[in-house]
């Protein structure tokens, strides 16, 4: 057992944070890591208020554990999710894609607790001055949305200059480098990938089967010359993308089309031609699929062999 | 230091480019192509730098040096 501050502050058994993946993170994924002793997030991605209100509820049958929302600030609804939250009580909010600064005092006076993610030291700082619980340092290892530091550069910065707790993101899908987090100053962390083939996720098959499959050099970033990197599994449409995005002829708005609703082709429909199979640089060290209590156990308990192992 | 000047300095040490360069017309995104990151990263110097609370800035609406100096000398 790895007793970390961010177990006692958040009141899990485990210092491990579901990642709030956009069609993917849902009231079932969420509660099953939570029942695990982890902290499941709902992904309220793009949702109206009331979609966020009728998954909140579902999780609330489905655990009595701690459990979060993930907040998508570039959402168009961002301003009736951060709303709903506090009128749902719930317990714990993580942000992505923004600056929540806005919404923090409200969060916070309703007692919520607030892990915003966070690419760079000042962005760290900012949301520790803000009151947040503590960060979510994302390395550009992760799935989905990234920057430009990676896990192993970004970490022990973020850890340097804030005095809030910080949670890894990015690159994790084993003990060793849970435990190496450990060892950089995170108090916990946050697993995306791994997640995406727990029995409770409800993504579509060819999605798991997709990151079941996947090589180390399976790994793709596209998106980059809109300002929004995005990293994913190798496929019809992240290389035809990759090729969009050198062509002069495709303007940004035709390339930002062409990405509209790739994720949801993905996980809901399985579309192997035109989804976009998000996913970290980690994937190819997923090799099964397993319960969200197997995953968390397999975890924990292989950094505590990392550490015990450890010898130079 | 006038407020401008010490500014100016702030961001060509922060960018790489000449100070004289720097005008209070000089915006931000389109001339010295700040990100997001590399504004949150000015707003928390500004903060240190100058002593000052800038919870309250808001990049939408300071988008060029002038603006932010206004905004900085509002704050002292």
């Amino acid at each position: 057992m790895i007793p970390t501050k961010l177990c006692s502050l958040l009141k899990i058994k485990y210092p491990i944070i579901q990642g709030g993946m956009a069609w993917i993170a849902d009231a079932k994924l969420a509660a099953a890591v939570s029942n695990a002793g982890g902290l499941g997030l709902i992904a309220a991605m793009n949702s109206n208020g009331e979609q966020l209100r009728a998954e909140i509820k579902a999780i609330k049958k489905l655990t009595k554990k701690p459990y979060g929302v993930n907040i998508m600030l570039m959402s168009p609804y961002a301003k009736e999710a951060a709303q709903v939250v506090i009128e749902e009580k719930v317990p714990v909010i993580t942000t992505g894609a923004g600056n929540p600064a806005i919404y923090m005092k409200d969060w916070i006076a309703a007692g919520i607790k607030v892990l915003p993610v966070v690419a760079s030291t000042a962005h760290a700082r900012m949301m520790a001055k803000s009151g947040a619980t503590a960060v979510i340092a994302e390395g550009s290892e992760a799935g989905g949305h990234v920057g430009e530091l990676s896990t192993m550069a970004l970490l022990p910065q973020v850890v340097d200059c804030v005095d809030i707790p910080v949670v890894a993101a990015g690159g994790i899908a084993d003990g060793r480098q849970a435990a190496a987090t450990f060892v950089m100053g995170a108090q916990g962390l946050q697993i995306g990938t791994r997640f995406l083939v727990a029995k409770e996720c409800g993504i579509h098959e060819n999605y798991k089967k997709r990151v079941l499959m996947a090589r180390d050099i399976d790994s793709i970033i596209t998106g980059k010359r809109l300002g929004h990197p995005v990293r994913s599994i190798k496929s019809p449409f992240s290389r035809k993308m990759f090729e969009f995005e050198y062509d002069n002829t495709v303007s940004n708005e035709e390339l930002e089309k062409k990405f509209g609703g790739c994720l949801r082709l993905a996980a809901v429909d399985g579309d192997e031609e035109n989804g976009c199979f998000m996913a970290g640089q980690v994937a190819a060290m997923v090799k099964a699929e397993q319960t969200a209590a197997e995953i968390i156990k397999d975890i924990m308990d292989g950094a505590e062999q990392a550490i015990i192992n450890y010898k130079l | 230091m006038a407020t401008q000047q010490k500014l100016a300095k702030l961001l060509a040490d922060s960018r790489g480019v000449a100070e004289s360069s720097i005008t209070d017309k000089t915006t931000f995104v389109d001339d010295l192509k700040l990100d997001s990151l590399d504004m949150v990263d000015m707003i928390m110097q500004i903060g240190d730098e100058f002593g000052i609370d800038t919870d309250s800035m808001d990049p939408t609406t300071i988008k060029t040096v002038g603006d932010l100096t206004a905004f900085i000398d509002s704050k002292k």
